[in-house]
């Protein structure tokens, strides 16, 4: 046969299925808080805090955010949200509800810790589980795991200065042809 | 290769809109055409196809090899210099690519010559790797064509593939952009994503326009989080031009496709393919226009260095009637190219368009138009192998 097996689509239309890539994966530690860190007995008292107090310090800033209270229950649960308001208005945030540490590869002293959140719904294949701020699966409970390299790397944030810095040449060169939406494709 | 008139399924528009094809029609006028079908042979698809776009693409790929090391090749594309060396090491540092399209003339006999190769912002993939492999499921389920009909076609088997291929090494989420108002191109990427998801990438996406730029260098969604990953649809020479280009070099970001792409975006990849392969069965001859050619001769086309779409394409045939279309990319260098007639299948001029994914020959889409050059007003048609 010459053509693909099957033809799935996901997001476009119908049948959900994932292939999963093989991503190279990484050992991770979740807690739940400070206590559960310390009694797992693998960093002392001052590592726990430190990290809890960095991912709780990120927490705000990349939590994803919802502009309504009932889309943030839909995916976090009743009661698993809370208010903030960074001066675009009130928005919705899960609650933190766990903090991982990633160990980097080659760099075995380093870890960088990130806040977690816990959905019902985030989950291929149902039940509940610890999802990073860009709403990757994590781990389905505390304790040691392995997680897909990207999923300890935490979205990073910049101050945009300017937008509208790309697309002109599609807009001047767009008046031709056949009205509005030109394609910059071939 | 024949071309058979068949009846449409009655249905097919919603299902269309079911499947999230929403460009079938443009400006009122038909894109999509199933009310006839082109039927190959096995041999016609792999012998005439199949293996010469494997062999075309690896041309290509040494070409790219040999012109990030040279100054004189990349000034001849008219490369800007600022974006020479990061192309160069993009190019080094192997990062990958996903797919091209090759647009070839042939009539189902004798070698297929290539036009061209889009392998910067290549569209009708959508239709030709889904759509098409749909019709025929539903056209088979229905007895219209033969049960033992197949198609060449693992376009989408094979994207998913070089998602999962790419995904371990590409930084994440990945984002796709195409310009806000094209429904052709929102409709490719939002395709292309969900094949990235299909393969467990995650995923996001931006308007190009949108695209935010911060203060120290690094480009930014509407959320302020750094892009760190961008499938862009959207022409590489467009942003080195734009006023966010500059930061490009500098800002971290992996573009797919890659930098290394604007070589054998530009249409003078084919006068270097020529000069590297003189007499080759499957290319055409061409050459750089110097500016003293004078007029163009019959029998030879003329093509801007960067242009979409078959705009601003001249060509004059041996009885010296010029045929032209319209277009804006008339401001970069030119090349000829030997003038080599699309087959007319009923009135209709015909074009494969022969798909590379990653580095493997993919399937084909096939588009129609009622002029020798193929544009942005041309039908795609689906095809079998009988």
């Amino acid at each position: 046969m010459k053509r693909s097996h099957t033809v799935r689509l996901l997001l476009m239309g119908a049948a959900p299925i994932v292939l999963t890539a093989c991503e190279s994966e990484e050992p991770v530690s979740l807690y739940k808080d400070v206590a559960e860190c310390v009694a797992s007995a693998k960093l002392t008292q001052d590592q726990c805090d430190a990290a809890f107090n960095h991912a709780k310090s990120e927490h705000e800033r990349v939590a994803p955010r919802y502009t309504s209270q009932k889309d943030c229950e839909t995916d976090f649960g009743a009661s698993g949200c809370q208010t903030i308001n960074h001066g675009a208005g009130i928005q919705y945030i899960p609650l933190m509800a766990a903090y991982a540490l990633g160990y980097y590869a080659g760099r075995p002293n380093y870890y960088q810790s990130q806040p977690l959140y816990y959905s019902n719904v985030g989950w291929s294949g149902g039940g509940g589980g610890y999802l990073n701020s860009g709403g990757q699966q994590v781990a389905r409970t505390t304790g040691d795991s392995r997680v897909a390299r990207s999923a300890m790397e935490a979205p990073t944030r910049a101050v945009t200065m300017s937008r509208s810095g790309f697309g002109s040449s599609a807009s001047a060169r767009g008046s031709w042809g056949g009205g509005g939406g030109k394609s910059s494709g071939s | 290769m024949k071309r058979i008139a068949i009846d449409e399924r009655p249905d097919w528009r919603d299902s269309a809109a079911e499947l999230g094809f929403r460009f079938h029609t443009i400006d009122g006028e038909p894109y999509w055409d199933e009310t006839a079908y082109y039927a190959f042979s096995l041999a016609q698809i792999e012998n005439d196809l199949e293996d010469p776009t494997a062999e075309l693409h690896q041309m290509a790929m040494s070409l790219v090899g040999e012109v990030v090391e040279s100054q004189e090749l990349m000034e001849k594309l008219a490369i800007p210099e600022a974006y020479r060396d990061w192309i160069a090491a993009s190019w080094r540092e192997r990062e990958p690519h996903l797919y091209g399209r090759m647009d070839l003339a042939y009539d189902g006999n004798g070698p297929a010559k290539l036009y061209e190769l889009n392998y910067d912002t290549p569209t009708s993939l959508y239709e030709a790797a889904f759509f098409q492999w749909v019709w025929l499921d539903q056209r088979k389920q229905s007895g219209a064509i033969p049960d033992g009909a197949d198609q060449y076609n693992q376009i989408q088997d094979l994207l998913v593939e070089a998602f999962g291929t790419i995904a371990p090494g590409l930084p994440k989420p990945l984002y796709f952009s195409a310009v806000r108002d094209s429904l052709e191109d929102q409709g490719t990427i939002a395709y292309l994503r969900d094949c990235a998801e299909q393969a467990g990438i995650s995923t996001n996406t931006i308007a190009i326009e949108d695209i935010g730029l911060s203060a120290d260098g690094r480009y930014t969604d509407l959320d302020d989080y750094v892009i760190p990953a961008l499938f862009k649809l959207y022409p590489l020479e467009f942003l080195f031009a734009e006023r966010f280009g500059p930061a490009l070099p500098t800002s971290g970001i992996r573009l797919i496709e890659p930098p290394w792409k604007s070589i054998l975006s530009n249409k003078g990849a084919l006068p270097l393919l020529w000069e590297r392969h003189r007499g080759h069965p499957n290319l055409l001859e061409a050459h750089f226009e110097t500016g003293d050619e004078g007029v163009l001769a019959p029998g030879w086309v003329r093509k801007p260095l960067f242009s979409r779409e078959g705009a601003n394409v001249q060509l004059k045939l041996a009885d010296g009637s010029m045929h032209e279309s319209p277009g804006p990319y008339d401001d970069a260098p030119w090349i000829r190219q030997a003038y080599h007639a699309l087959p007319q299948f009923e009135g209709n001029y015909a074009v494969v368009g022969s798909w590379v994914v990653a580095d493997r020959p993919a399937g084909i889409g096939i588009r129609e138009d009622a002029s020798l050059i193929t544009r942005d007003t041309s039908r795609f048609l689906p095809h079998v192998i009988l």
